[in-house]
């Protein structure tokens, strides 16, 4: 299965060269919004009011963005197996609902050298420890924002529509357990074309739905023939191969007992709580604070006796990196 | 400004008794833990221990073939909030004895009662006891998906769920609930 990694391997290189300052990560301070300072903004003369000014600082913005990396977090992969969906006519008015759960095989990494890419550094030892090790160890790994996951996918679960304009809707639940005894859930939506976004189309004997048009020559607006044709060659197990995906991810993980403001002044009784995590709660605190996307593959099979299976899921895990947020 | 005069009156409304379903739950549970304004847990039902019916044995709603089966797969991911009440995020596939798929996801709420978060999380005193569960209601808004021509009519109703969750020693073991039609 090709990496999804590979693509973002490449993603500095080519930022820098666009960008010529090897990353870009420099953008706009906020109050620079509509001071007019902006190279943007003089060339905007004779538009007036908020819309000039906020379209000068977004332009310049936007052009930032560009140069800017995700940050590489960690990556799923886990074996997927189909549930429903038996019979090939099998859609309702919206299309093809199909569930799939996450099986066996599964493991969630963060691979040292994908995070040293990114990260500018290594891996800290010990990010795989159950236990944290106290002393020394905790403090290096506490002056870092992320040091990593070792664990596996306990129970998941998409509920996939693969709907009637050729787009599959991905709408899953995931619950991935540290080696630290962490729980973490994950909680992701996303789109695909069927009928565009296959990585290696008409290899090996495989057709991707949509036929021609969605070979290497890839169609950005396919026509409704196309999309029919995904659609239908899709539901009907006709085709097989690699889908690429990208994800809004969104996790939940303990972090700690919140007082609320009348619980402030009596907490105690949460140290008894069964539910309470307290050494790792750290390690894991930047998953809950930002978004995070997911950028992989989806390998499907042939079905004759029903619509194409997803048989496996590779995704990498990152967030924008928003850095240049900081003075 | 001249508003239009109040009614006077309310909409003509029913509902309609679709099917029950009871669960038990499966004693693998995920504990996230403390997430801000509350906990967060999942629970699982138990295929083997789940039953969708008909209360009264009936064989057709509205003219149509009722729903008997099983659940095939189901997940509750509930939030359970500082303030005492409960927020249940279900999906579930049911297989109906006829071999059809039914799909259904929705939201609802679970009062927890008086210092029921308290209770639910550290266990003192413990909520509720093999010989006397604390029974706390939830009421749920499911929307049914299938591509079954003999359940389409499912597809047609906002439906609500009343439910009666049976905790024991603050740990939540069975689920049910009866599902009726807005009409």
């Amino acid at each position: 299965m090709p990496r999804a990694n590979d693509r973002r391997r490449n993603a500095p290189k080519a930022a820098a060269q666009s960008e010529g300052n090897g990353g870009g990560l420099e953008l706009v301070p906020t109050q620079a919004l509509g001071d007019g300072e902006s190279g943007e903004g003089e060339g905007a003369e004779g538009q007036t009011g908020v819309t000039s000014a906020y379209g000068a600082a977004a332009g310049e913005r936007i052009r930032k963005l560009e140069g800017m990396l995700p940050r590489y977090y960690f990556t799923v992969t886990s074996e997927l197996e189909a549930l429903r969906v038996k019979r090939s006519d099998a859609s309702g008015p919206r299309g093809a609902r199909i569930h799939v759960t996450y099986g066996k095989g599964s493991g969630v990494s963060t691979k040292p050298r994908d995070y040293r890419d990114s990260w500018q550094c290594e891996l800290l030892p010990g990010v795989d420890e159950p236990e944290l090790v106290e002393g020394a160890n905790e403090v290096a790994w506490r002056k870092r924002r992320w040091n990593g996951i070792e664990g596996e996918v306990v129970s998941g679960a998409d509920f996939l529509l693969a709907r009637l304009d050729g787009v599959l809707e991905l709408d899953g639940r995931v619950t991935i357990r540290a080696r630290d005894k962490t729980l973490i859930d994950a909680t992701y939506w996303g789109v695909v074309d069927l009928a565009r976004d296959w990585v290696v189309p008409g290899q090996g004997g495989d057709q991707a739905p949509g036929g021609d048009r969605a070979g290497g020559d890839k169609d950005p607006n396919p026509d409704e023939a196309a999309v029919s044709k995904a659609y239908l060659d899709f539901v009907t197990g006709q085709v097989s191969g690699d889908l690429r995906v990208s994800l809004c991810i969104r996790f939940e993980t303990n972090t700690g007992p919140w007082a609320s403001s009348a619980e402030a002044e009596d907490t105690a009784w949460t140290k008894k709580s069964r539910l309470k995590h307290e050494k790792t709660v750290w390690k894991y605190t930047d998953l809950v604070r930002q978004q995070f996307y997911g950028i992989g593959i989806i390998r499907l099979e042939r079905d004759q006796n029903g619509p194409t299976m997803p048989k496996e899921i590779e995704i990498d895990v990152v967030a924008p990196s928003f850095d240049w947020r900081r003075p | 400004m001249n508003l239009p005069e109040p009614r006077a009156t309310l909409f003509e409304r029913d509902l309609l008794y679709l099917f029950s379903l009871d669960a038990d739950v499966e004693m693998r549970r995920e504990d996230l833990g403390f997430v801000p304004g509350g906990v967060r847990m999942n629970v699982f039902a138990r295929p083997d221990k789940t039953r969708v019916y008909h209360v009264e044995r009936e064989r057709s709603t509205f003219g149509f073939k009722s729903v008997q089966g099983t659940i095939t797969a189901g997940v509750d991911r509930i939030f359970l909030r500082e303030d005492d009440v409960g927020l249940v995020n279900v999906q579930v596939s049911i297989e109906t004895d006829d071999g059809a798929d039914i799909h259904a996801a929705y939201s609802g709420v679970f009062p927890a009662g008086q210092r029921g978060y308290r209770r639910l999380i550290s266990k003192k005193p413990k909520l509720g006891t093999e010989m006397e569960p604390f029974m706390a209601k939830a009421f749920v808004t499911p929307r049914f998906e299938t591509s079954s021509l003999k359940y389409r009519w499912l597809m047609q109703y906002q439906c609500v769920g009343y439910s009666q969750v049976a905790v024991i020693d603050s740990v939540v073991r069975s689920v049910s609930v009866d599902i009726y039609a807005m009409d």
